[in-house]
């Protein structure tokens, strides 16, 4: 069974263009895929229709064996919740909380909140070189490092998807090297499947596929 | 910029009209709270002038005695005066019929009369022979079932006598304030009807067109001397306001604070729309727009608002009014035995002061946020405000607030005995306190919740985010908290205190009066006497004197009864203090004690009708009776003093054994119709109890007010949040959180605004019960109250507050459970 499956699908937005364009794609587990692309070709919005937070104008989506559109809202939302892990392209941290709050988020919705769970929160922080800020409001943090934090919060609950959205794109060439390196590791030591976008070339080379969007069609790069 | 500002205002209603629309409620609530009391206020104090002025009518000068009554020498000054067109005498008789209250003005009708009594359609009978004539309202005619030629009994003191409706006239078409219970009589047949001793309430005077009103009374009263004092229509208006002072402080102290909420609610309503602008204002700042330009579109936006918000407020507030005057009308009715407002009448002034309250906030609230765009460049206003900007710009505030505090306080260090306001000020300094601290505490404490879930802990932690517009409905449920914890607090504890009070001096086993303030006949009086199993009996006399410038009330009773020492207890309690009373000593009611600055042991000077005493205050005691305060003597001093009145009401003490209840039936049927009350213990304390609670009637108001701002202030902000964080809502929800749970954590937010609210508003509340009990009602009635909290009553108020904090947020939070998780791409957080 694979991990994610599109097919056929399309999308336009209300009153837009078209901005996919009957894109198939089938992402088996454990596998790591880059998707690249110019700016506004619908990277971001492939991704979102992947997690279930936009829904498809046309086609199926099919996530571990489940298709989306045959969820209802609460099924799609506890099927993200427990099967996905999300970077965000603009990270959408909340101002309002600390650091480790802040990777905590997905455990205190989904009510995992532990002690292990803390500890896990800070285990990742520690990787992505953050442990002495845990307590800080992320309002204090470079662009650099939220990023990093929005990463960590991705991968709390150990997501058999993860899907990121450029996830090294406010970072310098060495630090985005480093989180790389900690999305692939988390693909490798949990076998979660990864999605992620990305502008860079070497970044992109990493992944066992890459595919090209272009205005709306996705096509498998050599 | 015009076409902007109306495509911009199109735009923000089409996103959220349920936001515009409560905005503008915000306003409208405003301007009829302000309304509403002010319009009780002034209904209530013209109501009482006007059953001053009734029937009277615009006479120029009145002629009132210093003591007790007027002799007809008092007609012959007045008629002998040059300027003297008519004089006419008047006394006043209470009286009831059934339930109906009667207060007759008795005066000459042999005389041609001016005033509305010419009106009289339907008449019959003349009013000098027909036995009990009198003119009626067609209302109080109606109600009591009765046409022209009809006759019915009234009671007064324990007389009931028979009266004839002689005409029914319409006393509005001259005063449309006056209460329909006004009745009007010839004197000599009222006082040959109702027995009453010779002697004039007032001598009302007609001068000559032209004459010197000053002048005149003047010239009068230089030749009354002592014995009576003469008004001026101004001067009897403002007697008559001074009676109602206390009840007027309540109102205005009320007003003043509705027009306080009034204010901090539109202006609340109002910051939160132009917070959501901000960002945009900045955008077109950034844009080129000139500072001109924003303002005016800031200003027309408000103003529209504000414009809105008024037109729906002031009739909101008037038909408010309508529904509570009752409740007024009572209070009044029982504080001072006066009429009820029959019908609300709308001054000009009142809806003008609506308008400007109205308008007025919303201009502020305008300015305010102008300041803050003058004061930031163009670029900062993109930044979305963060929350130590906000502490930043609150921390003055708060130090302003602490300054206050201080000054408030400094000045009732030197001014505590001789400004009695200086309370207010101090409750006042409370409040401001209270809203000042509330973002520095919403956001300590919620700083302080380490949520483990995405529960309540969690709402609570996310209070601190948006800190001013929650900030905002903390702090107006904190005020109406605190007012309604206050004053709860403050009835409460004077309900404790009068209830221990009952106990201690309310100790006969029965008690006989009369409904109405007449007096008791001796047949009345031998047939109490001839109780069976009467241990003890005793009588109370009343009467007044002046002591200065102050008349004063006087009860003679007996003080040496066995076994009753507690009936007056007193405020420093020794021995001999009774016995002192028997030997000619008095007691002093503790308001009199404390307005006139009087102790025990001090020698005072009493003019009465019989001349000048000099009696010894043998003790103070504590009185609940009446603010204007009272002095107790012994009969024999009485006697002395007064005359030898007859007694207004007789208690009496029964043997052990003796059946209370059957002795009370026993009584009231050989009493026969004679119409007198007779009540156990049990039922005069009761009844007092009763007069209590009614007094304090007025208090609802303030609740409902509270009420209503508790579920406005928690609605809006709620409603705002639900949209202005739809983007960390969608997160929420693309993290996995399902729509029940978002639900959940809009109710908890509610909550724990109401929680917040609830904490701040109980400690202003206990600050502004000691500051009710201490100062102010020391200083305006001289009671002493020791704080009891009606527990009962102060939970129910709270779990109230925090099922209508749950209950405001449902709507709020379900339109937040309905944010999709796609709000999330196109926002930012
Ligand atoms: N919610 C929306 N409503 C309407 N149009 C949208 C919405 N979200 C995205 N679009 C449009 O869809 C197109 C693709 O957007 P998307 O964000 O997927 O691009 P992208 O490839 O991620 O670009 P970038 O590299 O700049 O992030 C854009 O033209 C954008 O305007
Ligand atoms: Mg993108």
């Amino acid at each position: 069974m694979s991990a994610l499956v599109f097919d056929k699908v399309s999308k336009r937005f209300e009153g837009g263009r078209l901005v996919l364009d009957a894109v198939s794609l089938e992402v088996p587990r454990g596998a790591r895929y880059a998707v690249v692309g110019r700016s506004g070709s619908g990277k971001s919005t492939l991704l979102h229709i992947a997690a279930g937070i936009e829904v498809a104008t046309q086609g199926t989506v099919g996530l571990f064996g489940k298709a989306l559109h045959e969820l209802d809202d609460r099924g799609r939302t506890l099927l993200r919740r427990d099967a996905v892990g999300l970077v965000f392209q603009s990270f959408f941290l909340l101002p309002h909380l600390s650091v480790a709050e802040n990777v905590g988020l997905p455990a205190m919705i989904a009510g995992t909140m532990s002690g292990r769970m803390r500890d896990r929160v800070r285990h990742l922080l520690t990787r992505v070189g953050l442990a002495d800020r845990s307590a800080d409001s992320v309002q204090k943090l470079s662009g650099g490092e939220m990023q990093r934090v929005a990463i960590c919060r991705a991968l709390l609950l150990s997501p058999k998807l993860i899907l990121a959205d450029e996830p090294t794109g406010n970072l310098d060439d060495v630090t985005g090297r480093e989180v790389m390196r900690l999305l692939l590791e988390a693909c490798g030591d949990e076998g979660a499947t990864l999605v992620y976008v990305t502008h860079s070339q070497e970044l992109a080379a990493l992944a066992d596929a890459r595919f090209v969007l272009h205005s709306g069609v996705l096509e498998k790069a050599p | 910029m015009v076409r902007y500002f109306a495509k911009a205002l199109a735009a923000m209603v089409a996103k959220s009209p349920v936001l515009y629309v409560l905005t503008v409620l915000g306003v409208a609530l405003g301007v009829a709270s302000v309304v509403t009391i002010q319009l009780i206020n002034d209904n209530a104090i013209a109501a009482f002038a006007a059953s001053v002025r009734a029937v009277t009518g615009d006479d120029e000068l009145t002629i009132v005695p210093t003591l007790g009554a007027l002799d007809d020498s008092a007609m012959r000054v007045a008629l002998a005066d040059a300027a003297t067109q008519t004089a006419r005498p008047i006394v006043r008789v209470d009286a009831l019929a059934g339930e109906e209250r009667l207060s007759i003005v008795a005066t000459d009708l042999t005389q041609p009369t001016r005033g509305p009594l010419e009106l009289g359609a339907e008449r019959a009978g003349d009013p000098l022979v027909t036995p009990g004539w009198i003119a009626l309202s067609h209302e109080l005619a109606a109600r009591l079932g009765v046409t022209p030629g009809g006759t019915f009994t009234a009671v007064n003191g324990s007389r009931r006598v028979v009266l004839t409706a002689g005409a029914l006239v319409d006393f509005k078409a001259t005063l449309p304030l006056a209460p329909s219970s006004i009745a009007v009589m010839d004197i000599a047949q009222a006082q040959a009807v109702f027995g009453l001793s010779p002697g004039l309430d007032e001598v009302a005077i007609d001068l000559l067109d032209g004459a010197d009103v000053l002048a005149a009374a003047a010239r009068i009263g230089e030749v009354l001397g002592e014995r009576a004092r003469v008004l001026t229509p101004d001067e009897r208006a403002e007697e008559a306001a001074g009676l109602l002072a206390a009840f007027r402080l309540n109102l205005t102290a009320l007003s003043l604070i509705s027009l306080a909420v009034g204010v901090f609610l539109i202006h609340g309503a109002l910051q939160a729309t132009l917070l959501r602008r901000r960002t945009e204002l900045g955008v077109l700042r950034a844009l080129g727009a000139t500072r001109r330009q924003v303002v005016g579109l800031v200003i027309g936006e408000v103003m529209l608002i504000g414009c809105l918000g008024t037109a729906l407020g002031l009739p909101l507030g008037v038909v408010a009014a309508r529904a509570n005057i009752d409740v007024v009308s009572g209070t009044l009715t029982n504080l001072y035995l006066l009429q009820t407002v029959e019908e609300l009448r709308v001054p000009v002034w009142v809806i003008a002061v609506g308008a400007a309250v109205g308008l007025g906030s919303a201009l502020l609230g305008a300015t305010l946020s102008l300041i803050e765009l003058r004061r930031e460049d163009a670029r900062a206003l993109l930044v979305v405000s963060t929350l130590q900007e906000s502490l930043l710009v609150l921390a003055p505030r708060l130090l302003v607030g602490a300054a206050l505090l201080g000054s408030a306080t400094a000045i009732f260090g030197v001014a505590a005995r001789s400004w009695a306001p200086a309370g207010f000020v101090i409750a006042v300094t409370i409040l401001a306190t209270v809203v000042l601290a509330t973002p520095w505490l919403v956001l300590r404490v919620s700083r302080l919740v380490r949520p483990r879930g995405f529960g309540f802990g969690y709402s609570m932690r996310s209070l601190g985010q948006k800190l001013a517009a929650n900030a905002f409905a903390v702090a107006s449920l904190a005020i109406a908290v605190s007012m309604m914890f206050g004053i709860t607090a403050m009835v409460g504890s004077f309900r404790a205190t009068l209830e221990s009070w009952i106990g201690s001096t309310v100790r006969a086993d029965i008690y006989v009066s009369t409904e109405t303030r007449g007096r008791l006949d001796d047949d009345v009086l031998r047939t109490i006497a001839a109780t069976p199993g009467t241990r003890a009996s005793d009588v109370l006399r009343k009467g007044e004197a002046r002591m200065g410038e102050r008349t004063v009330r006087l009860s003679g009773v007996n003080v040496s009864l066995p076994g009753v020492p507690s009936r007056w207890p007193l405020l420093h309690a020794e021995g001999g203090v009774l016995e002192a009373v028997a030997g000619g000593g008095l007691l002093v009611s503790e308001p009199l004690a404390r307005k006139a600055n009087l102790a025990r042991g001090e020698r005072i000077q009493l003019r009465t009708l019989t001349g000048e005493h000099e009696l010894t205050i043998a003790g103070v005691f504590y009185d609940y009776t009446t603010e204007q305060g009272t002095m107790v003597v012994d009969t024999a001093t009485f006697v002395r003093l007064v005359g030898p009145v007859a007694p207004s009401s007789v208690a009496l003490y029964l043997n052990h054994g003796v059946d209370i209840d059957a002795t009370v039936r026993d009584l009231q049927r050989r009493l026969g119709d004679s119409p007198v009350v007779v009540r156990s213990n049990q039922r005069l304390r009761a009844t007092i109890l009763d007069i209590f609670d009614q007094t304090f009637a007025i208090t609802v108001i303030l609740q409902a007010m509270s009420f209503l701002i508790a579920v406005a202030g928690i609605a809006l902000t709620l409603l705002i949040a639900a949209r202005e964080r739809a983007a960390e809502l969608a997160l929420y929800r693309a993290l996995g959180a399902t729509r029940c749970q978002v639900f959940r954590i809009f109710v908890g937010q509610g909550l724990s605004l109401g929680a917040f609210g609830l904490v701040l508003g109980a400690i202003g509340g206990a600050a502004l019960v000691m500051v009710l009990i201490l100062l102010i009602n020391r200083a305006y009635f001289g009671w002493t109250i020791r704080l009891a909290l009606p527990g009962w009553a102060l939970a129910e108020q709270a779990a109230t507050i925090l099922a209508a904090a749950v209950l405001a947020a449902l709507y709020p939070a379900m339109r937040a459970s309905r944010t999709p998780s796609q709000e999330l791409v196109r926002d930012d957080l």
